[in-house]
């Protein structure tokens, strides 16, 4: 994996002592809360519901074994013992106090960490699939294209206020692990001359108020023209985003308003006649950052089969996937047992992934996009032996893609802007999925499911609209109410969920998901996914199975 | 009237010569001919001043560039890095933030970058540059 | 900057601690971190100095984000869904060292 050399080192450290000092300003009243609010931001600190939230990146998903202890660290001494993984692979601390963030982030830089850019209107954390390098139907590792975009926008000056926040994703597979195109700029490799990708760059996807799929810009661009090119896709968007609603900011609304060939020839006139000298180490930089991507040496072994029974056999089904090298497995870790917040991990938890990657993993976690952990690189043979140590620590449930594993953003437990809860549902429904998993399972059936992800407002950071169930929290008479949407998508057949129909109660929602899946159960032919049944039969069906009969709410 | 050069100067002045002024929000669409243009940033958030002086740097503009507005200390590396050679700053905003955080602003920001922008006044080298051109 | 939100009512005055960030409640002389301690303003006078006073501790840089909680006349509940929420707590017991069921 990546290791920071002294530039790096150099360069977080150097932002976290100018934070320092921004803090300090702060407390003395020379930066008002008005101006200390966006360079606040800018380094992932929020005010949240209840506390100072920190958000910390985690660049593509990836931390090593120390930096995951480092994590544990600061779960422990400056938070309440445990931290959050979002959706956009960050991980949050929602009890930090103001006074030790400076703190924290001296020893995040240590650790070769940061909060650069998680939050603010300007270039946020790259993500990426979470499976790169090691899944067995990838064409190029996206991660060196993630670190190169993570140096090329970090301090940025000329993109740090920007209309809006800006997201980009970049994947190198035809199965889509990101969902790259419900992001403000996407970017698909691809293998092209001497080593260097070429890209097809995707624009104007997004959730929140209004979401979108994003529009192909241009397909195949070669390496030397991919920073020139984002570069001034940034530009015209800083100058002609719209800045008069923060709900119509977004480049998905300047690029719906100007249309997408408008768009297109403001960026290639913007690029007309450009020095591009700046760009000329993009490729030995490239190359640089490639080369600690490197498969790691892993002694071939032999390609076995491992299958089992019970826990252990859905563990293996479930959350054991292909790796690109023969005898080597990839394993998700659920962080979606029955009942628990959806992406929340103990200090103690931490230190024990920490542990086994070190052991099993070759020292590297992931962090997925559906708030999950990943031990990407295990021997087959030491299979068993994780999950063992899995089941020790409460870490083995066997759910990953189930509809139990479920994306639930904090709502209105933590979240400031939110207009409902979610974990609450996230917990409700966890509790009455797995038992329906089990069960079917058990009959020998195909316990797989709809995906599942909730948000406690508007702004979808639960990405409910590309789900296949959505649920969003909305604030009826200062009530909670639960609205639906079906046949979101968020992989390669990105979609947008329709809405059903009127919200419910928090009661409610366990009996309607139910129900829901009980007609896809009816109605399915024989392996079809849920997305599939519902492009094919249509939200009425699903309309008449929740609307027709009251829902019965046990008291 | 306060001025911050591209070299930490922090100076009170009488009169300043500020040339041309064109807001932020609407760069040029040709070469000025002036000798001095100042752009003027609509709001502490509103970055579309640093895009304009990107623009103008590039259309060969090569006279003096003066960021004025409610900008930050914070901000002001971000003017020199997008081809600004000046910032611009009131009595009352130098009162209230501070003279020492003007004068300290290029020390206690982010100095390098890993790209160095065309038309750049700031501190920076280039990472990449360093690491690459040897 | 403390604005009055919503429905009007008895209010009382809010805000985060500059520091810690701790919720805090404006107690007549000194903020408090418990709501029994909050003095009520229960006409528009007295709402008007709660929210300059919510004003003047944010210029002294003691709190950030003061604001008035409007509360039910009969039930002393804040009126908004938000507001019942942010004074609740989260309605969960947080994460901790003990493993989740499996
Ligand atoms: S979706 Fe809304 S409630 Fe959920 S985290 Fe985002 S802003 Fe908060």
């Amino acid at each position: 994996m990546y290791q920071y050399d002294g530039y790096d080192q150099a360069f977080v450290a150097a932002r976290a002592a100018e934070f320092r000092e921004q803090v300090g300003r702060r407390l003395t009243g020379q930066l008002t809360e008005d101006e200390f609010k966006p360079l606040r931001l800018k380094n992932g600190l929020y005010l949240q519901l209840h506390a100072y939230m920190l958000r910390i990146a985690i660049p593509y998903g990836v931390l090593s074994s120390k930096q995951m202890r480092t994590l544990a660290h600061l779960a422990e001494n400056y938070d309440r013992g445990y931290g959050h993984f979002t959706t956009r692979q960050n991980i949050q601390f929602n009890w930090t106090e103001l006074r030790h963030v400076p703190d924290m982030l001296d020893l995040l830089a240590e650790a070769g960490m940061h909060a650069i850019q998680t939050s603010g209107n300007c270039i946020r954390n790259v993500t990426t699939d979470a499976f790169a390098g090691v899944a067995g139907d990838e064409e190029v590792d996206p991660r060196a294209t993630c670190e190169l975009l993570r140096q090329w926008s970090s301090a940025h000056p000329e993109f740090a206020f920007l209309p809006r926040k800006f997201k980009i994703a970049v994947i190198g597979a035809n199965a889509d692990r990101a969902a790259m195109k419900f992001h403000d700029i996407g970017l698909r490799a691809y293998p092209g001359e001497n080593g260097l990708p070429r890209y097809d760059i995707w624009v104007g996807g997004g959730q929140g108020r209004t979401p979108r799929v994003a529009q192909l810009f241009e397909a195949d661009v070669p390496f030397e023209r991919l920073l020139p090119t984002l570069d001034a896709m940034l530009r015209v968007y800083n100058l002609h985003g719209r800045r008069d609603n923060k709900y119509k900011a977004r480049i998905k609304i300047l690029v719906a308003e100007m249309g997408l060939e408008a768009y297109r020839a403001e960026v290639y006139a913007d690029m007309e006649g450009r020095d591009l000298s700046p760009f000329a180490e993009a490729a030995p930089e490239y190359e640089r950052i490639l080369a600690h991507f490197a498969t790691l040496p892993l002694p071939e072994g032999e390609d076995v089969t491992i299958s089992g029974d019970g826990a252990f056999g859905e563990w293996i089904d479930q959350n054991v996937t292909a790796h690109k090298v023969p005898g080597y497995a990839v394993v998700s870790v659920s962080l979606k047992a029955r009942g628990a917040i959806p992406g929340d991990a103990t200090g103690e938890e931490m230190r024990m992934i920490a542990d086994l990657a070190e052991r099993y993993s070759g020292g590297e976690i992931r962090v997925t996009h559906r708030q999950n952990l990943v031990l990407p690189s295990v021997r087959a043979a030491d299979l068993e032996a994780v999950f063992e140590a899995l089941v020790e620590a409460g870490l083995a449930t066997g759910n990953i893609g189930l509809s139990s594993d479920i994306i639930a953003c904090p709502g209105l437990d933590y979240c400031a802007l939110a207009t409902a809860r979610s974990i609450p549902i996230a917990q409700a429904l966890s509790e009455r999925l797995r038992s329906r998993e089990i069960r079917v399972r058990q009959e020998g059936r195909d316990a797989s499911g709809p995906t599942l992800n909730i948000s406690g407002c508007i702004n979808a950071c639960g990405h409910h609209h590309a789900a296949n169930i959505g649920i969003l929290g909305l604030n009826k008479a200062e009530s909670e109410s639960y609205q639906i949407t079906l046949g979101g998508r968020a992989d390669e057949g990105a979609a947008v969920g329709e809405i059903l129909g009127p919200g419910f109660t928090a009661e409610e929602i366990p009996d309607v998901v139910e129900r829901i899946i009980e007609t896809w159960d009816a109605h399915r032919a024989e392996g079809e996914s849920f997305a599939e049944s519902y492009a094919r039969l249509g939200k009425d069906v699903f309309k008449a199975a929740v609307y027709e009969e009251p829902v019965n709410v046990a008291a | 009237m306060w001025l911050l050069d591209d070299h930490g100067n922090f100076d009170r002045h009488e009169a300043i010569d500020t040339g041309r002024e064109i807001p932020g929000e609407t760069p040029p669409t040709a070469l000025p001919n002036d000798e001095v243009i100042t752009v003027r940033f609509g709001g502490y958030a509103d970055g579309r001043g640093f895009s304009t002086g990107n623009r103008l740097r590039k259309m060969g503009f090569s006279g003096r560039l003066i960021a004025a507005g409610p900008l930050a200390p914070d901000q002001a590396r971000h003017a020199f890095q997008s081809g600004f050679d000046a910032v611009l700053v009131e009595d009352d905003a130098a009162e209230r933030q501070g003279e020492r955080a003007w004068r300290e602003a290029i020390k206690h920001s982010v100095g390098e970058l890993y790209v160095s922008g065309i038309g750049s006044h700031g501190p920076e080298r280039g990472i990449w540059r360093a690491r690459h051109d040897h | 900057m403390a604005k009055v939100r919503g429905p009007k009512g008895p209010s009382i005055l809010t805000a985060n601690e500059i520091l810690s960030g701790e919720v805090v409640y404006w107690s007549g002389d000194a903020w408090s971190r418990s709501v029994d301690d909050a003095v009520r303003a229960g006409d528009d006078g007295a709402r008007e100095t709660l929210t300059a006073t919510g004003k003047a501790e944010e210029d002294a840089n003691r709190v950030v984000g003061a604001y008035l909680v409007v509360l039910d006349a009969v039930t002393s509940v804040p009126v908004e869904l938000r507001e019942r929420r942010r004074l609740a707590g989260p309605s969960f017991p947080l994460p901790h060292s003990a493993p989740h069921a499996a």
